[in-house]
């Protein structure tokens, strides 16, 4: 495994005069996407420093020759809510034969100057209303139409004539004096209005009270949301590093090798497991002849049982081993099992189970003639119409029975085990009297632990 | 390989082209979307320019009343109202103090915006009662042209417990009638001239079962024969001539679909003593009016009556109903 992982690291230092692939790779595009992406971040940068768009859109429009202009509904509001219109004249020419404006744009609303006989100073006014109430006002009248925008710093205009007859109603009132508008502002020859809440649906007419020579009406809006023109720039910035980095990691790669890298990548975790597998089927072999090795190892005073219990019981003992041998993975049970089952056939089925007879047994196997197993079975005989020497050979047995079980009662796998476990000793549940309740009733509940 | 270097050359050109595209970026100019069609029936006042309107007409009136002067009236007021407030004034001169009938209270229970883009406009408001007690006044201002202002063009005293029909709200506006409005019990016009028939006639006339009983029809009725038991005694007749006026009508559609009408309906009141008897004013406000002149056997008193007719839907089987009048002698000379 360690080798299998060595291996991979290694694969790229083999190579130590790269391809002219990836020599384009580093050479010219990484460089070039890196410029790019230093050149995004700074034009990003830009835009949001210098090049931020201004929150102050002012546009105007010129007119000459004109009384009346009507900033259209839509126009007020079109850049922002808060809007101020100014008008300005360079000089007005008195209109004759119509009313006098008002001359004083506090008194709008007041009644007593609404009729006025004798001709006052032009007045220039703003006033905002509704679009019906503009043209019921302009009736008749040619005038100036503001439309919209046609740059950031220009009103595009159009001259009109509004339909209808002119008022000839003798209970004219002046221009700022109308009930109509909702706001009015006047001066001499110029006047502004500030809107802080501007609708689309309102109109502004500007009346100069007179034909107007060389007029302005300028618009200013403080934008409230200014377009961000520098996030796109940051992200095509970061875009920039991220091709930069893979042209000059895996983009640079030769074809081939990627590939087999990549299968490499992919691979491993099959070659794990195949690698595991081998391991395991190796490793059972191993066992099985490991399973003789504690012969040759002193066993402990304290009765450590054989290998496979020691792995359950107590790991301690086995750390001096090498990993192949104590990796419980690398144990096949059954494996070891059928050989032990193999190998106790050959010799006794009945034999009382030890530590000691079972590797005995395992070693007679090859060497046991009939006589000596006709003498073995005679002594047997006389051995158990005898003293036991079971009991005393499988108490540790049964300690370690149980405290397995106990373990059992955390794990599923330590379940399966302990199921192995009894499973093993079932020979010595049946030649024993008193562990064999104890033992049955652990299996069970093992059995029952995996059932659920 | 050359598809790796088409690759990066279209990364490159693509780069570039957003480069020049957001270099120098503003944003794109807004544009002005098309009014819809709905703007088109917006209330032709806000609730605050009428109250706005209001006060300062009621501010020059009440300067006209302080000063018992009517020369400024023109200012504030027209049509009928100009007429009744003139000669109330006269009265007013003469007797010393104006009539309390008169007062126009400065709140508001109603108003009703018309949603009309031509001219002449109407606006019907409601008052609440007066100071002391007396009934809301409905008063009308109207616009007759884009350049004139609103003025105040009639008022009508309502009737204790008349049923006034129901107006959408001034935020949406309603609509002005017509003369000739149909799907009504009868057109305004007709309601006008029918009911100008039943005031002379009384319930002698053919139409006087399609209106409604009302206060102003029966206090008619009353005074009328009241001054006719009085003329009789000494041999005397007395009469009176009830006509619409052309034109002087101002029309607002209720949301049920009926009409509320404020008409104009002059009255000449001609009443002959008998028996080489002198023929005296009939009221203080006759006598005002008449004030020094040289009575004669007959005397003729011109009145202007503003009447305010609710016409029902014709398909809701109701009788049209005046809910409110106002009346006032604007002359009265001896022939």
């Amino acid at each position: 495994m360690n080798d299998g992982q060595e291996e991979e690291t290694h694969v790229p230092r083999r190579h130590p005069a790269p391809s002219r692939h990836a020599k384009i790779m580093r050479g010219i595009v990484t460089p070039i996407f890196g410029l790019l992406a230093v050149t995004c971040i700074v034009f990003g940068i830009l835009n949001q420093t210098i090049w931020e768009p201004s929150r102050d859109v002012t546009a105007v429009a010129h007119m000459d020759g004109i009384q009346y202009a009507v900033i259209d509904p839509g126009v007020l509001d079109l850049v922002d809510k808060s809007v101020q219109v100014r008008v300005e004249a360079t000089s007005v020419e008195p209109a004759s034969g119509t009313t006098a404006s008002s001359d004083d744009a506090h008194d709008a609303n007041t009644t007593d100057g609404a009729t006025a006989d004798t001709v006052k100073e032009p007045a220039t006014c703003i006033a905002i209303g509704s679009p019906k109430d503009a043209s019921g006002w302009l009736a008749g009248e040619s005038y100036t139409r503001v439309t919209g925008l046609d740059s950031w710093s220009a009103l595009s205009t159009t001259n009109e004539q509004a339909r209808g007859n002119a008022s000839t109603s003798d209970q004219q009132v002046a221009f700022a004096d109308s009930d109509m508008w909702t706001s009015t502002s006047c001066g001499k020859t110029s006047a502004s209005l500030r809107l802080p809440d501007a609708k689309a649906t309102q109109v502004a007419i500007v009346d100069f009270g007179g034909k107007a020579s060389d007029a302005t009406i300028s618009m200013h809006w403080v934008r409230q949301s200014v377009p961000n023109f520098a996030l796109p720039w940051y992200f095509a910035g970061g875009l920039c590093i991220i091709l930069a980095v893979l042209s000059a990691s895996v983009f640079a790669m030769d074809p081939a090798t990627r590939r087999n890298r990549f299968a490499k990548v992919v691979k491993p975790r099959k070659k794990k497991e195949q690698v595991e597998e081998t391991t395991t089927i190796a490793a059972a072999v191993a066992g099985t002849f490991a399973s003789m090795k504690p012969r040759r190892r002193p066993k402990g005073a304290d009765g450590k049982p054989r290998g496979r219990h020691g792995r359950h019981a107590g790991t301690a003992a086995q750390e001096t081993e090498p990993p192949q041998i104590i990796d419980p993975t690398s144990r096949n049970l059954v494996a070891e099992q059928t050989h032990r089952v193999d190998a106790s056939g050959q010799s006794q089925d009945t034999s009382p189970r030890s530590t000691t007879s079972a590797t005995t047994s395992d070693e007679a196997t090859s060497v046991i003639t009939p006589e000596e197993l006709q003498a073995y079975f005679a002594r047997l005989v006389r051995e158990e119409t005898g003293s036991i020497p079971v009991v005393t050979t499988d108490e540790p047995t049964g300690t370690v029975t149980e405290a397995t079980t106990m373990q059992s009662d955390d794990a599923a796998q330590a379940s399966v085990t302990v199921e192995t476990a009894v499973t093993d000793d079932a020979p010595d549940a049946t030649t024993k009297d008193g562990s064999a309740d104890r033992d049955g009733e652990t299996s069970a509940d093992a059995q029952n632990k995996e059932n659920d | 390989m050359t598809r790796r270097a088409l690759t990066a050359a279209t990364a490159v050109a693509l780069a570039f082209g957003m480069t020049c595209a957001l270099g120098a970026c503003e944003g794109t100019v807004p544009t002005v979307n098309a009014p819809t069609s709905a703007a088109s029936a917006t209330p032709d006042l806000t609730e605050a320019q009428e109250q706005r309107i209001r006060a300062d007409l009621l501010a020059t009136i009440k300067e006209c009343n302080d000063t018992k002067d009517p020369t400024n009236l023109a200012q504030a007021m027209s049509g009928p109202e100009l007429q009744i407030r003139t000669s109330e004034l006269k009265v007013a001169q003469k007797n010393g103090k104006l009539d309390p009938k008169t007062t126009i209270p400065d709140d508001l229970t109603q108003t009703v915006i018309p949603t009309d883009n031509g001219w002449p406009r109407a606006v019907f408001s409601i008052t609440t009662t007066t100071e002391d007690q007396q009934s809301e006044r409905l008063l009308v201002f109207t616009q007759g042209d884009a350049r004139e202002n609103y003025r105040l063009w009639a008022v009508a005293r309502l009737f204790q417990g008349a049923k006034m029909p129901k107006f959408t709200v001034p935020s949406i506006g309603s609509q002005m009638g017509h003369e000739d409005d149909g799907n009504l019990v009868m057109t305004p016009k007709e309601a006008v001239t029918r009911y100008a028939d039943v005031l002379q006639n009384g319930t002698k006339s053919q139409y006087a079962s399609d209106f409604g009983d009302d206060y102003f029809r029966d206090n008619l009725a009353q005074l009328s024969a009241t001054v006719q038991q009085g003329m009789e005694r000494n041999k005397g007749t007395q009469r009176q001539t009830f006509t619409p006026v052309d034109g002087q009508m101002q029309i607002m559609r209720s949301s049920d679909g009926g009409d509320l009408v404020v008409a104009q309906i002059d009255s000449v009141w001609t009443r002959a003593a008998g028996e080489g008897r002198e023929s005296q004013p009939a009221s203080d406000a006759e006598r005002a009016i008449f004030a020094d002149g040289k009575a004669t056997s007959t005397m003729k008193a011109t009145y202007v009556n503003v009447v305010a007719i609710y016409i029902p839907p014709a398909k809701s089987g109701q009788k049209v109903q005046a809910v409110g009048a106002e009346r006032q002698v604007v002359k009265v000379e001896a022939v």
